[in-house]
């Protein structure tokens, strides 16, 4: 799914909302059969670990950790076991093999944006929300990511949100929607646009 | 479910130097706490090995009684020796103290003598010297006695002669030099005569009726302490009528010393770890800060809040305990540069052995209290909202705590509440500690609203120049750490200053105030017709000095009740209702003492009683309660009229009770005699002394400048070893102050990488910075000095009960000090910052 809209538009509120990092004023949010309003902190919590994966623009890498140490921090936090193996086994998925001892400082932007989408996906939810993934990529590298992105959805039968400021980038996606002032509206898909 | 974060995960290069200012504040911290706790027991030691030299034994047994047969030591104490001291390893040596009178045979010439009957291993502990530079052990077995010289030129008699006490000739082998614990018995009624304790049963005099005071002089096994050994007799002495005297009693100068000397190291500690307190939070608030991003990404990726404090926790203690260690460590070490430093109150060769269960002790309480001064950081995470990683713009800045400066309150609760339990602890009144906290919080309380109105008054103003505009806009901008920086700066910089002046006003109190010269002599028993020749004969060889010569009328009394006063034997005042009391009169309030309660004297014609505060509390005498004396077979009775403070560091005549001048006037049958006492230059004492004895034969001098001298020696080296342990404690504030700085700027770092970025020049930026932390510096010293002074008089007016004296230099120095050390840290620690390429800045600053 895609979406479109202005800046200001809310397009951040809507993802912190559907992430649980922010509660609403009016009306409840429902992610995956799960009410999110009425949640404690840490019940949220434990549902963004089960359900959600998370893909910032600006990557949002711990940066003392290495690329391997980041990708598997949603395995250390859930407690589960083989952690290690696991992320270096997704990093070779991304390409990344050779880099995983690396800490983000020392990895280009496309690089620490693949690992982000990497520690997004190991444990397999079943939503990833992208906010503006390609925001600080150039074209080149913006493409390669969200190729990476689509085809892991895709190979995990994940649920990609995909926040995005290009028409383009958005109509890749089965349906698009647009928010302008609050209102979401849905965008002709791209079979129907043709 | 087991977290397996790594344990380096928050230590982000920014967050690691901060936790290195952490580590250091910690380590100063728990430095200064072990360090004063150790050179406080160190110094302790050291002060009772010189005060049970005044006392010539480590714990004296004391009874006044009427005894049975004569000879050995009457049954009372003996027995209560037998039951309750002996064995253990402790060694006992008794004596007799009574009156008895000398005579020359042949010669209508006798004196009244106090006769001092003593054992072969007389005294205990430290020397007694003779004129000659005989053993007194010597002297005594070969059947000889030893005399003050004031004994000789009364009788007319040298050493060598032959003098009658009782039925037993006693010979006179040598004068006394120094009686070590002469101290205890200064107003006695004649000279002092030392015998053999075996000779005393040939005197005759100990008949059944006599009245005679037994003393068990009690040397304790090694490491026995006295004060603990006293407190298990006590309450076992008290029923038997027996007073108990260890070290630290024997003179009321060095008493009220070592109570205030351990009040002042106490506080010292205190004030320490509460700068250290301000010192850490601000490291740990700096360190969460800089690792708010990590906290924030932890959440967004599922990591429940017990995860978040278990992972904040942990790099927390990885980092503070080898800073705990090792200031455990350097704790203990410390108070081995004492005995260069204070040779003359320890000992050569004194021995410091460190004790290692007050480092463990010391690093144990570091951990703790770096764990309390975290918990405000800590709930401030808590209520970290990661929604902000969201917003791709300047979401840095957006990570703030929600509710500035709530940690803040919640850390000042926490403290309070620590702080109380603390001294309540450790000065075993529950009272003390409640009061300690509630102090603790008003001035919390005074800070804050200081500091608010400060920075309000601060935002009115609109200066020309930009850099002080820049600077006053910093110090006010909402979600910047510099209003609570700037009180716990004020607090902490408050609290040294108090350091500070609570030294300066125990220096002033007991080096200071003392008289120039001690006493050289306290004359006795001086007769109302005598008074006339002894004023004239003191005139002519006092020393030029105000007060040289002090003259008192006195009786004596005993106590026969009061209002307040119980007759329960068992109570720990009895010792206090038996003793003889001297007592004075007089129209004006002596020199050294203060009214802490009621007024002096209403009339001219009133009855009316003054008494020291402490014998008041002791006895539960408050003002206009009556009090009755047994003076000379008469009871006397005097309301009191007020209560009275003595200063004892003037080792002067002081009284426990005052009358007014209309007491006893109207009693028939009551004489008045005099005492005094004359400060006289060293070279003339002996002429004085003799001058006396020629015209005034019955009137007794007491030699008391070496004895008072000696004193007076102890409390000047217990004054500095106060002034080195709060100097260091200064220091170490200090230092922790600029802790608390370093700390706090490394967040101006982003502000600074803008101001490059926009074109400022390195000199501008600079101009920027100095502007910032110069009226950070004054507006945090003025605070300070206010606090300093607001802790300062309350200690000193409500703890140690004394005057508060303003120093206006001292005042100046801390206000020019303080603020120009916060400058100095702020504008060094950021000249780094100014100084490098804008982009390596910018890219530090987004490290997270």
């Amino acid at each position: 799914m895609g979406l479109l809209g202005p800046s200001g538009s809310g397009k951040s509120s809507l993802l912190a909302l559907l992430a649980g990092v922010e509660h609403p004023t009016q009306g409840h949010v429902q992610v995956n059969g799960v009410r999110l309003d009425g949640l404690s902190a840490d019940a949220l919590a434990l549902f963004r670990r089960q359900h959600l994966g998370i893909v910032f623009q600006d990557f949002h890498l711990v940066p003392t950790l290495t690329a391997w140490e980041n990708v598997a921090l949603p395995l250390d936090l859930a407690g589960q076991p083989e952690s290690r193996p696991r992320a270096l086994e997704m990093l070779a998925r991304m390409g990344l093999a050779p880099r995983s001892n690396h800490r983000p400082g020392e990895l280009s932007g496309g690089e620490q944006q693949r690992v982000a989408i990497a520690r997004a996906f190991i444990s397999r939810p079943a939503l990833i929300l992208a906010d503006e993934p390609t925001g600080n990529l150039d074209q080149d590298t913006s493409r390669q990511v969200i190729d990476l992105l689509f085809s892991c959805a895709a190979q995990w039968g994940s649920t990609l949100f995909l926040v995005t400021h290009d028409p383009q980038l958005a109509q890749r996606a089965d349906r698009c929607l647009r928010l302008v002032d609050g209102q979401l509206t849905d965008l002709p898909a791209p079979m129907e646009q043709a | 479910m087991g977290i397996t974060i790594p344990t380096g995960t928050l230590a982000a290069s920014t967050a690691r130097i901060n936790g290195r200012f952490f580590a250091a504040a910690l380590f100063l911290c728990v430095t200064l706490l072990v360090g004063v706790g150790a050179a406080s027991l160190f110094l302790h030691e050291a002060l009772t090995l010189n005060a049970r030299q005044l006392l010539a034994a480590d714990l004296r047994l004391q009874a006044t009684l009427v005894i049975p047969p004569p000879g050995t030591l009457p049954p009372t104490l003996s027995t209560f020796a037998e039951q309750h001291i002996a064995g253990h390893g402790r060694h006992l040596s008794p004596s007799l103290e009574f009156r008895a009178m000398a005579r020359v045979a042949g010669s209508e010439r006798t004196t009244l003598v106090e006769v001092k009957a003593v054992a072969a291993d007389y005294p205990l502990r430290g020397q007694l010297h003779l004129d000659n530079g005989a053993s007194l052990p010597a002297v005594l077995s070969q059947g000889g006695v030893v005399v003050e010289k004031t004994l000789l030129s009364r009788l007319g008699l040298r050493v060598g002669d032959t003098l009658w006490v009782g039925d037993a000739p006693l010979t006179i082998a040598a004068t006394l030099a120094h009686e070590p614990d002469r101290i205890t018995h200064l107003f006695s009624l004649g000279p002092r005569l030392i015998m053999a304790l075996q000779q005393v049963p040939e005197t005759g005099l100990l008949q059944t009726g006599s009245r005679v005071t037994q003393i068990l002089s009690v040397r304790l096994r090694e490491g026995e302490k006295a004060t603990e050994v006293a407190e298990t007799l006590r309450a076992a002495a008290t029923t038997a009528g027996i007073r108990l005297i260890t070290p630290e009693q024997s003179q009321p100068s060095v008493r009220r010393f070592v109570r205030r000397f351990a009040l002042f190291t106490g506080l010292t500690a205190l004030l320490t770890l509460l700068v250290g307190g301000v010192a850490m939070t601000a490291a740990m608030g700096a360190y969460l800060h800089d690792s708010r991003a990590t906290l924030a990404i932890l959440k967004v990726l599922g990591a429940e809040n017990r995860q978040i404090m278990t992972l904040v926790v942990g790099s927390l203690l990885r980092l503070a305990w080898p800073a705990a260690l090792a200031g455990g460590i350097s704790g203990i070490l410390l108070p081995a540069l004492l005995p260069p430093l204070l040779p003359g109150l320890f000992p050569e060769g004194a021995l410091y052995q460190p004790s290692l269960w007050l480092a463990g002790a010391g690093m144990v309480m570091g951990l703790l209290f770096s764990l309390l001064c975290a918990i405000g950081p800590l709930w401030w995470s808590r209520s970290l909202s990661p929604a902000h990683l969201f917003r791709t713009t300047d979401w840095r800045e957006a990570l703030q705590p929600t509710g500035p400066g709530g940690w803040m309150g919640v850390w000042a609760l926490l403290t309070v509440i620590a702080s109380a339990l603390g001294v309540t602890a450790w000065s075993g009144e529950a009272q003390f500690g409640w009061l300690f906290a509630a102090g603790l919080l008003v001035l919390i309380l005074v800070t804050w609203g200081m500091a608010r109105a400060l920075l309000g008054g601060l935002g009115r103003l609109s200066p020309r120049r930009y850099y002080w505009r820049l600077a006053i806009r910093t110090l006010l901008r909402r979600g910047e750490p510099y209003g609570t920086l700037l009180m716990a700066l004020g607090a902490g910089l408050g609290l040294v200053a108090a350091l500070l002046f609570l030294e300066d006003a125990l220096h002033q109190q007991l080096v200071s105030r003392v008289p120039l010269r001690m006493p050289s002599f306290f004359f006795i028993d001086i007769q109302e017709d005598q008074r006339a020749t002894f004023q004239e004969i003191a005139q002519q060889y006092a020393a030029p000095y105000p007060d040289a010569i002090r003259l008192f009328p006195t009786v004596r009394g005993r106590l026969l009740g009061g209002v307040g006063v119980t007759d329960d034997p068992d109570q720990p005042q009895s010792w206090r209702k038996a003793r003889e009391y001297v007592l004075t009169r007089t129209a004006t309030l002596p020199a050294g003492n203060r009214l802490l309660a009621g007024n002096w004297w209403s009339s001219p014609t009133a009855q009316e009683a003054s008494v020291e505060v402490e014998m008041a509390k002791a006895l539960g005498l408050g003002v206009g309660d009556r009090v009755t004396f047994d003076i000379q077979g008469h009871p006397v009775s005097a309301t009191v009229a007020n209560l009275r403070e003595v200063r004892w560091s003037d080792l002067g005549i002081n009284f426990f009770v005052i009358f007014s001048p209309a007491v006893l006037q109207e009693t028939p049958g009551v004489s008045w005699n005099h005492l005094a006492s004359v400060v006289a230059p060293v070279e003339q004492e002996a002429a004085l002394l003799m001058a006396m004895n020629d015209r005034l034969h019955n009137v007794t001098a007491v030699a008391t400048r070496s004895v008072l001298e000696s004193v007076q020696a102890l409390l000047q080296q217990l004054a500095r070893a106060a002034r080195f342990l709060g100097g260091g404690a200064v220091v170490a504030g200090l230092l922790l102050l600029g802790v608390s700085v370093a700390a706090s700027r490394r967040r101006r770092r982003h502000a600074i990488a803008l101001y490059r970025l926009i074109g400022s020049s390195r000199a501008e930026v600079t101009r920027i910075v100095a502007a910032e932390f110069a009226l950070l510096g004054l507006l945090a010293a003025l605070i300070g000095v206010i606090i300093g002074h607001l802790v300062t008089a309350l200690v000193i007016e409500g703890l140690l009960r004394d005057l508060w004296h303003f120093n206006p230099w001292l005042t100046l120095a801390t206000f020019v000090g303080g603020s120009t050390l916060l400058f100095a840290t702020g504008l060094i620690g950021s000249y780094r910052e100014s100084s490098e390429p804008v982009m390596a800045l910018l890219r530090r600053t987004g490290g997270g």
